[in-house]
């Protein structure tokens, strides 16, 4: 099979729906509708309230699901393709699930850690080496390695089981709910964590999120679904616009957006469409300075 | 794999079977199962076939649904049937070195294998029409003579939901914990016995430790709402009989008159 000649690399979503239980009284359509184009190296926040179908259609990219109907292209070639082997596509796709941690079982963090690389059947030196490598760039420290999994903290673990995804060098990193449940300290340390790599490693990373606050500030794209739907798919600042809209999908627009809006109902002017402290409040000053001027 | 058990699951739909009072099906349930063993002709089956798929009919339940908690069983089912084929003595009707096959051991490889399937077919019919909580009470209710002997029966029907009440969230767990290895590249299908069995390890364990994590949440949560098992509990929905239970109860007498009288004279 030859993919789609010329065609920039990354992925395309394709129309796709996803229906579980067909022909049950516990059928119920997922997603529908979707169409998506990602570049290599985008950074892109998948946004959704819980039940919107997020974790349902990144299962669809590294082949964990099989569309109802609809396809995904990687790099040009359609992943249900009879020879398209779904095992390689996840070494190169690799999928952080909701709660990572309990995916772990082997006796020892590197051990863990070795069994997606192990499983790809590279010879074990290479095994360890990329062991090594993505516990070492999820931040986990060397004194831990023979540790049990099960007697690290919540957000160590977490590393650990990002580290395990990592280490099968995957081209594009897909987390569903990276930060749910961990302490604040715990939430930066694995958001910065996926912007390094991003940055580092010149990867496409798709983080499934319900919270704007945190992909406002760390994604150059936000994807936002809506009960099995793509509502947005534009630049944060321009999602963030939409802001009635999004609160009424269930979604909390990060704070300065609300902050814009109630200055704005005060009679404050603000045009912009700011989405970082700095901006607002440069721009509160200089609204600040135009109305002592008038007196 | 695991999305195929069916066994322990309620499928909600609106029918007489669903509506009606779980102690009658329990019993009900347990003539058939008894029922099951009463004959050994074909016209039995006939009567019981009847019988099964009558109640499938109007429990609404798509057939292809219960038929998939076949799926589970059919390896024993294919034993079932080829010792019984083949270690039945008998005259033989086929012979070829140490294999010998006799008339009698086809029919009771045949009969023990629909007996097993109807068996299977008939159980899941009632967890599929009674939700775990009504099956708990028709058990409780049923077994309560039994506190006469000190036996705690409360407990154990607590015992007993909570069980059931798991199946279908331990099976998500796994089914959870079966894509995110795979996500990992373990591969459950492929590679020698070892390797498969090296992956099942994977699904294994974090399933167990969730399970511990979930029993201990859940004590500490009863424990938290002082639940005390035992007689001075009320239920919010006593079972009470109705006409339908009795109506049910005249179905089932006569199913098991028809199926006494067609063995004892007919055939």
């Amino acid at each position: 099979m030859e993919g789609l000649k010329g065609v920039k690399m990354g992925i395309i979503i394709h129309e796709l729906e996803h229906t579980y239980g067909k022909g049950t009284v516990f059928e119920k359509t997922a997603i529908s509708d979707i169409n998506i184009k990602i570049d290599d190296g985008e950074l892109i926040g998948l946004i959704g309230h819980t039940g919107s179908g997020k974790s349902t259609l990144i299962q669809h990219l590294n082949g964990l699901l099989k569309a109802t109907s609809g396809t995904v292209y990687y790099n040009g070639q359609d992943i249900y393709d009879r020879d398209y082997s779904l095992k390689k596509l996840r070494t190169k796709v690799g999928l952080v699930f909701h709660d990572p941690e309990r995916q772990l079982f082997e006796a020892s963090v590197l051990e863990d850690v070795r069994f997606g690389p192990k499983n790809m059947g590279i010879d074990n030196l290479h095994v360890d080496l990329r062991a090594y490598e993505a516990l070492k760039q999820a931040g986990i420290e060397e004194k831990y390695h023979d540790a049990s999994p099960f007697a690290l903290s919540g957000g160590q673990k977490r590393r650990v089981a990002i580290a395990g995804v990592l280490a099968m060098e995957p081209k594009v990193l897909i987390l569903d709910e990276p930060t749910a449940g961990l302490d604040p300290k715990g939430r930066d340390e694995i958001l910065s964590l996926i912007h390094k790599l991003h940055d580092e490693k010149k990867i496409t990373v798709i983080i499934a999120s319900h919270n704007m606050e945190e992909m406002a500030r760390h994604v150059g794209r936000i994807i936002v679904m809506n009960q099995g739907r793509i509502a947005f798919d534009d630049l944060p600042k321009n999602v963030f616009a939409h802001g009635r809209e999004l609160e009424q999908m269930g979604l909390m627009p990060p704070e300065i957006t609300r902050i814009i809006k109630r200055l704005k109902n005060l009679g404050i002017p603000f045009e912009g469409t700011e989405i970082t402290v700095e901006e607002v409040k440069k721009r509160i000053l200089s609204a600040a300075g135009n109305l002592r001027e008038r007196g | 794999m695991l999305r195929d058990i069916t066994i322990g699951q309620y499928y909600p739909a609106k029918s007489i079977l669903h509506k009606l009072d779980p102690r009658a099906k329990v019993m009900i349930t347990l003539a058939y199962l008894i029922s099951l063993f009463l004959f050994k002709s074909f016209l039995g089956y006939a009567v019981v076939t009847l019988f099964l798929f009558g109640m499938i009919r109007i429990s609404r339940i798509p057939f292809r649904f219960i038929v998939k908690g076949l799926r589970t069983v059919v390896i024993l089912l294919v034993f079932t049937a080829v010792f019984n084929i083949l270690w039945t003595p008998g005259i033989p009707v086929f012979e070829w070195r140490f294999i010998r096959i006799s008339e009698q051991g086809i029919r009771t490889g045949i009969f023990m294998s629909m007996r097993l399937i109807y068996l299977i077919l008939g159980s899941s019919l009632l967890t599929l029409t009674t939700t775990p909580n009504q099956l708990t009470d028709a058990f409780e209710s049923l077994m309560s003579p039994l506190k006469v002997f000190k036996v705690p029966v409360h407990d154990f029907a607590m015992m007993m939901s909570l069980a059931l009440r798991f199946i279908p969230i331990l099976i998500e767990e796994a089914n959870r914990i079966i894509s995110a290895q795979s996500a990992r590249g373990a591969d459950f299908e492929e590679g020698n016995l070892f390797k498969r069995m090296r992956a099942m390890i994977s699904i294994l364990v974090p399933l167990l430790v969730s399970v511990a994590k979930r029993s201990d949440d859940l004590a500490m949560a009863m424990e938290a709402r002082c639940y005390r098992g035992g007689d001075t509990r009320t239920k919010m929905k006593p079972l009470n009989y109705q006409r339908a239970d009795t109506l049910a109860f005249g179905v089932c007498g006569v199913y098991l008159a028809v199926l006494i009288v067609f063995n004892r004279f007919v055939w």
